[in-house]
């Protein structure tokens, strides 16, 4: 057996079914081993499309994704991958190729640091140094991608550890994590009870102060994100929910953590929240901070942020208490243990009301007798009549903030989104490795006429698997997002937004063999989503929206959350 | 706001390379450093590190914690109080 083989059986043992990838000279030997391996391989037609598929696995699962390239030019092309990974806390092993031993740090061909390119966007990585090592490099790699705060993981691997003849037999083999967990009753989404991973006990003095806080809150509110899902406990945050009655804020990546459609959910707060949301947050006098890590686009300015409120932050990660507002209460480790011990019944009625008034409000509306296509109209009612159990993976621009504010979300596992490095791009091949992952479930992906053209060679991806993803193209001729903020804050002066030229992408994904349809008008939408909701196979769905429309309300950067602006009041101001 | 921090690092230059590029990027400078090899049969290095900044100690001293191949053994931190904008933290709590 060689170092490749043993690598195989070590993923395997790891609980490894597939692998998005692409070959080159120093991951050959991995390849041909590949082809003696239980593992699949999914072939990608960019790296970056294979780190993305892997984390649509990662993010869609639980479970840790792997996507392998060679050395230098398909390493560096995972990179982006990585760093959206790192920035989104997603369990992810990148393996690599590597130049020979004798040959790093000669400027080889195709040699480049990988590890060194990677340090501050992994959680850890290895250089092979030894064939014997590769069981305990791979188990840890595995166990730190998945432990406490879950991230990416990089192992780098030299083209003749690969080809050496070893005798190791892998580590003790981990049963998944998947099998473990037991499943979400409405969504059948894994969800594990409270186990002996992170034996750490909460601190009860911690805990006692955490309570009092809540007990003596006239106003408080939940500000709940990706950190819910990530420890399982989106089931613990809604029973939360229901015993203390608390009104609920999520970030992009909490959506879904309580129901869009649940009473107490007030809407997105930041940038392009919901006011009810902004509002409350701002009015609260204490905040329960769970999962989140304080992100500028959720606060806004951060020394105005929920300015009367005491803070109770709850995370696994101690790093992230404190790291940008010092809370009253600091509780680290298991939300699952620490939303049980803190759930109590509170007495907030007349706050409960006022967020509710709030709610009726500021409702969104989706009657605009528009022509065109009205992008947010469109969304929700695609979300309303796509199966329960559905998967939306967006892209990044207005459409995925469209998305955010307008989806109905049963759960955070079902919203897939580069929130943190906001990667165009990602969209497309993270649907990939969702559909892989589900292949039953309906995967839609809402992209823009920018993003879809950053990985658009995924669609072969698409073709070659016949994966039945839906994706639903929003072509308003521009890099919207880009063109809002010049319009909003850079006098209207347009730079580099335009994409009038862009293809017809229906015609685009028919060149790769995948069914296209073109639609630009409001009568043609209910014929067009059910179309691409029945088609049994992959189909794009190309929308031209209206070039001029902008996402509101919008809280410009730098400015407290109070301060959404609105189309009418939208005038040229600094970002 | 500044700090003595002390670890153990495991062996390998790429984990002081790490521990380095953490106390860059999270604002810090570093006013004195000294690495040994230690005793330890491992053979890692044992690293005194004193580091300034807007920004508090311990939340670094976290945030090295969880590095793989580094083990925080002691903070000494000079912390202050108030809102401190420039740092781009708010600790009105602290
Ligand atoms: C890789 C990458 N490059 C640049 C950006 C900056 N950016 C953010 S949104 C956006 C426009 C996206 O355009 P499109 O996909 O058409 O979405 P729209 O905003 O029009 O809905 C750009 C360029 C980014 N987020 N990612
Ligand atoms: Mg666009």
């Amino acid at each position: 057996m060689n170092g490749a083989e043993l690598l195989l059986r070590c993923l395997e043992a790891e609980g490894v079914e597939q692998i998005w990838g692409y070959p080159g000279g120093a991951i050959m030997p991995v390849y041909d081993a590949l082809l003696d391996s239980p593992i699949r391989h999914y072939l990608t037609r960019h790296e970056q499309g294979a780190a993305f598929a892997a984390q649509g696995f990662a993010r869609s699962t639980g479970d840790v994704g792997v996507c392998m390239a060679t050395s230098g030019p398909g390493a560096t092309n995972l990179v982006t991958g990585i760093a959206d990974a790192y920035l989104d806390s997603v369990p992810l092993v990148a393996i690599t190729g590597q130049v020979p031993r004798a040959l790093i740090g000669t400027d080889a061909f195709q040699e480049v640091d990988m590890l060194g390119i990677t340090l501050p966007i992994v959680k850890h990585s290895y250089l092979v140094s030894e064939p014997e090592s590769l069981p305990q490099v791979v188990h840890q790699a595995f166990a730190t991608a998945r432990q406490g705060r879950p991230g990416p993981v990089v192992i780098d691997l030299p083209k003749d550890v690969a080809l050496a003849e070893v005798t190791g037999q892998p580590q003790r083999r981990q049963a998944k994590t998947r099998h473990l967990r037991t499943r979400h009753p409405k969504t059948g989404h894994p969800e594990a009870p409270p186990s002996a991973e992170d034996p750490e006990p909460l601190d009860a003095a911690v805990l006692a102060k955490a309570a009092e806080l809540l007990m003596t809150s006239q106003r408080p509110v939940i500000y709940a994100g990706g950190g819910v899902e990530k420890g399982s406990a989106v089931d613990a945050l809604r029973s939360f929910v229901e015993i203390t009655g608390i009104p609920v804020v999520h970030t992009l990546h909490g959506l879904g953590g309580v129901p869009s459609e649940h009473p107490l959910f007030l809407g997105m707060l930041g940038m392009h929240g919901t006011r009810a949301a902004n509002h409350a947050v701002q009015e609260c006098d204490l905040l329960v901070a769970i999962g989140v890590r304080f992100d500028d686009r959720a606060t806004g300015k951060l020394s105005e942020f929920a300015p009367q409120a005491r803070v109770i932050h709850l995370d696994i990660d101690a790093a992230e208490l404190g790291k940008l507002r010092v809370p009253h209460a600091a509780v680290r480790g298991d939300l699952r243990l620490a939303l049980g011990a803190l759930g109590r019944s509170l007495a907030i009625e007349p706050w409960r009301q006022r967020c509710q008034d709030w709610i009726d409000r500021w409702q969104w509306r989706y009657d605009a007798p528009f022509e065109e296509v009205y992008a947010p109209g469109m969304l929700r009612q695609l979300s309303q009549q796509a199966p329960t159990g559905s998967f939306v993976v967006c892209d990044v621009g207005q459409h995925q903030m469209w998305v955010a504010q307008h989806w109905r979300f049963e759960h955070p596992r079902q919203h897939l989104t580069s929130g943190g490095l906001g990667t165009m791009g990602f969209g497309l091949p993270a649907a990939i490795g969702v559909q892989i992952a589900h292949p039953r479930a309906t995967v839609i992906n809402v992209t823009g006429d920018g993003s879809i053209m950053m990985n658009i060679q995924e669609l072969a991806t698409i073709r070659r698997y016949n994966l039945p993803v839906k994706i639903v193209v929003l072509d308003n001729s521009a890099l919207g997002m880009v063109r809002q903020w010049q319009e909003c804050f850079f006098s209207n002066r347009e730079s580099e937004v335009d994409l009038s030229d862009n293809p017809n992408f229906a015609d685009v994904a028919r060149a790769f063999g995948i069914p296209g349809l073109e639609i630009e008008r409001t009568q043609q939408v209910d014929g067009a989503l059910e179309l691409l909701l029945e088609s049994r196979g992959p189909m794009l769905l190309h929308v031209r929206i209206d070039r001029q429309a902008n996402v509101w309300p919008l809280v410009p950067a730098g400015a407290n959350n109070s301060q959404m602006i609105e189309e009418s009041q939208a005038v040229t101001a600094t970002p | 706001m500044s700090g003595l921090l002390t670890f153990d690092l495991s062996p390998g230059a790429s984990a002081l390379e790490r521990l380095l590029s953490v106390v860059r990027r999270r604002g810090f400078n570093i006013d004195a450093l000294q690495a040994v090899r230690s005793g330890d049969a491992d053979r890692g290095l044992a690293v005194e590190l004193t580091v300034s900044g807007d920004r508090d100690v311990e939340v670094l001293s976290r945030h090295l914690s969880n590095l793989g191949d580094c083990r925080v053994l002691a903070v000494q931190s000079q912390t202050c109080g108030g809102v401190d904008q420039d740092a781009g933290i708010d600790r009105r709590t602290s």
